[in-house]
């Protein structure tokens, strides 16, 4: 539903700007300076990018294609997200919700929080090798894309998405209002249901926060570690390796890719938000 | 921590002996809120509580609710009822979960209680047909306007049958036709079920049509300044000489409770 206070024609010219004609100046600015500057190994038209984009499934020198390297990096970072969401989500709840707990493991958080995944590279590497998830269960070589998903790299992307879930859920559960916890003590709520209908719908809205927050950073934090020695897939893995060869239209396909689906990630959790929450924002 | 109640005579719902409370503020003074509060409320018995603003009485209903400790004194039950399973509250800003429909909303109650979902729906809907909400058990609350959302309120505090309600100014924020409305709902829904009702209000005129007995507090801190038994035959007329007259006693006791020196 369209919020009738909003005008309606302002807002919907200012996005047909934003989708068309910015885009395109932006775009003809590019042709025109690759152009002039004639150095297409160095600066490629947007025409090579395009052909590029529009052949995903091209091998680039034996790095792999555009196509299969993005699907390696959203594996991992469905995974790694996905691990991320299970913690944060019950240590929030849990820390949020029992004073004494959180007394115990404050201290500890901050300091692992300003932490960047990134610096758990060496440590990972150390702990897990380079074992992938089908290794685990004994499986040496299963064919399939999760030969690519190494355990340090899930325990890397842990670390990118958990403290924004963690510190949101937190933050949730704390910022409860005193009413909704009496109305439902008075309700006759006991301490478990509270927990499931008071304080979980309640923090939902800070929940979801969490999750944009994380998969965002699991997104900046995969790209990162893929273009690190030990990495021999991924998208940042070929945009890494595509430069040093001077494929320097690999390299801007690849960026524009993974821009694309930050921006795509990033967006279908706030649909997400929109359609589990229509309460949310207009608390009384 | 709830006692059984020690006075016999008329049988009491709930009772409360000599409760006092200071708040401490930012700054470190006290603000006394309180003082030496003894109200009970027969069973049964509709009782309103008025006074001016800011002299304690969403304190005093926090204090029986279990919401907030008294410094001195004790709020005790009749025998066999306790907060747990006698009591319901309406608060002065009404909260309904922004998160649940309003069907849900008004099943709360019975949802803790473990009632099964036909079961709860079905008493909820009776709830909502009640109070003139039929039509809207599936808004949120945020889709309906305030005087909806307070019968909303009241309907969810009823659903889980209480013997004491608590009611603090739920109709404070509404028009006259409609509160005159909802004062007539309340007195119906009272007169069927029975409860005891405790019920705040800063409107004369409100407090002589609802009550039985209506308490006058005084100013900050509250203290109790006159009991005013109200038995005029129900559904009263407010242009009858006994009406107005009570309305003229109520004025006057809360006026002598008034500080003499006004800091306004
Ligand atoms: N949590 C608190 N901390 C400090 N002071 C408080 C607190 N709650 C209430 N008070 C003080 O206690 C006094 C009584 O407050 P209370 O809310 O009970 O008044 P009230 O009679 O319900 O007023 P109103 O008619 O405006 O609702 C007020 O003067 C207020 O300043
Ligand atoms: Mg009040």
């Amino acid at each position: 539903m369209r919020d009738p206070t909003r005008n309606p024609s302002a807002g919907d010219r200012s996005t047909l700007l934003g989708w068309t004609v910015v885009p395109a100046v932006l775009l003809a600015a590019w042709y025109v300076g690759a152009a002039w500057i004639d150095r297409p190994w160095l600066y490629p038209s947007p025409a090579r990018v395009a052909e590029q984009l529009l052949h995903p499934l091209r091998d680039h020198f034996g790095l792999g294609s555009l196509a299969g390297n993005t699907l390696v990096s959203l594996v991992r970072v469905v995974l790694g997200f996905a691990v991320a969401v299970v913690f944060g989500v019950v240590l929030g709840l849990l820390l949020g919700c029992v004073r004494t707990l959180r007394g115990w493991f404050e201290p500890c958080v901050e300091i692992l929080r300003p932490l960047c995944p990134i610096a758990w590279l060496p440590f990972a590497i150390a702990v897990f090798k380079l074992e992938t998830v089908p290794q685990v269960f004994g499986v040496a070589h299963s064919g399939t894309i999760l030969d690519h998903v190494q355990l340090g790299m899930i325990f890397i992307l842990f670390w990118g998405g958990f403290f924004p879930i963690f510190t949101c859920t937190l933050d949730g559960v704390c910022g409860v209002r005193r009413n909704y916890i009496s109305l439902a003590r008075l309700l006759g709520a006991g301490r478990l249901q509270r927990f499931v209908h008071v304080y979980l719908p309640a923090s939902l809205p800070m929940i979801l926060t969490g999750f944009r927050q994380g998969i965002g950073t699991c997104w900046f934090v995969i790209i990162a570690a893929e273009m690190l020695p030990g990495s021999d897939s991924g998208i940042g893995y070929l945009l890494m390796y595509a430069a040093d060869l001077c494929a320097m239209d690999v390299v801007i396909a690849s960026m524009i890719i993974i821009g694309v689906i930050g921006a795509l990630l990033n967006f279908a959790m706030r649909a997400a938000m929109r359609t589990f929450l229509r309460w949310h924002g207009k608390e009384i | 921590m709830t006692t059984p109640c020690h006075e016999s005579v008329p049988p009491c719902a709930l009772a409360v002996q000599r409760v006092s409370k200071t708040f401490c503020s930012a700054r470190g003074t006290g603000v006394q809120a309180l003082e030496s509060i003894d109200l009970a409320v027969g069973s049964g018995e509709f009782v309103v509580l008025i006074g001016p603003t800011g002299c304690g009485k969403t304190t005093l209903l926090n204090i029986i609710a279990g919401l907030d400790h008294s410094d001195r004194g004790q709020v005790c039950f009749e025998a066999g009822m306790n907060r747990e399973n006698a009591l319901a509250y309406v608060f002065q800003h009404y909260t309904l979960f922004p998160w649940r429909r309003l069907l849900a909303n008004v099943a709360f109650g019975l949802q803790m209680q473990g009632k099964k979902r036909p079961a709860r729906n079905a008493a909820a809907r009776a709830l909502l047909g009640n109070v003139g909400l039929g039509h809207f058990e599936h808004a949120y609350p945020h889709e309906l306007s305030g005087g909806m959302r307070q019968r909303a309120a009241i309907a969810q505090a009823l659903a889980v049958e209480p013997r004491i309600l608590l009611m603090d100014e739920p109709f404070g924020a509404l028009d006259d036709a409609t509160r005159k409305d909802l004062q007539q709902l309340l007195i119906d829904l009272w007169q069927t079920t029975k409860m005891s009702v405790l019920f705040v209000t800063h409107n004369i005129d409100e407090a002589v049509v609802m009550a039985d007995r209506i308490v006058v507090l005084s100013d900050r801190p509250g203290r109790i300044v006159k009991e005013i038994t109200v038995d005029l035959p129900r559904p009263r007329d407010q242009l009858t000489k006994p009406f107005t007259s009570r309305l003229l006693e109520v004025r006057q006791a809360m006026y002598s409770g008034a500080r003499s020196v006004r800091d306004t």
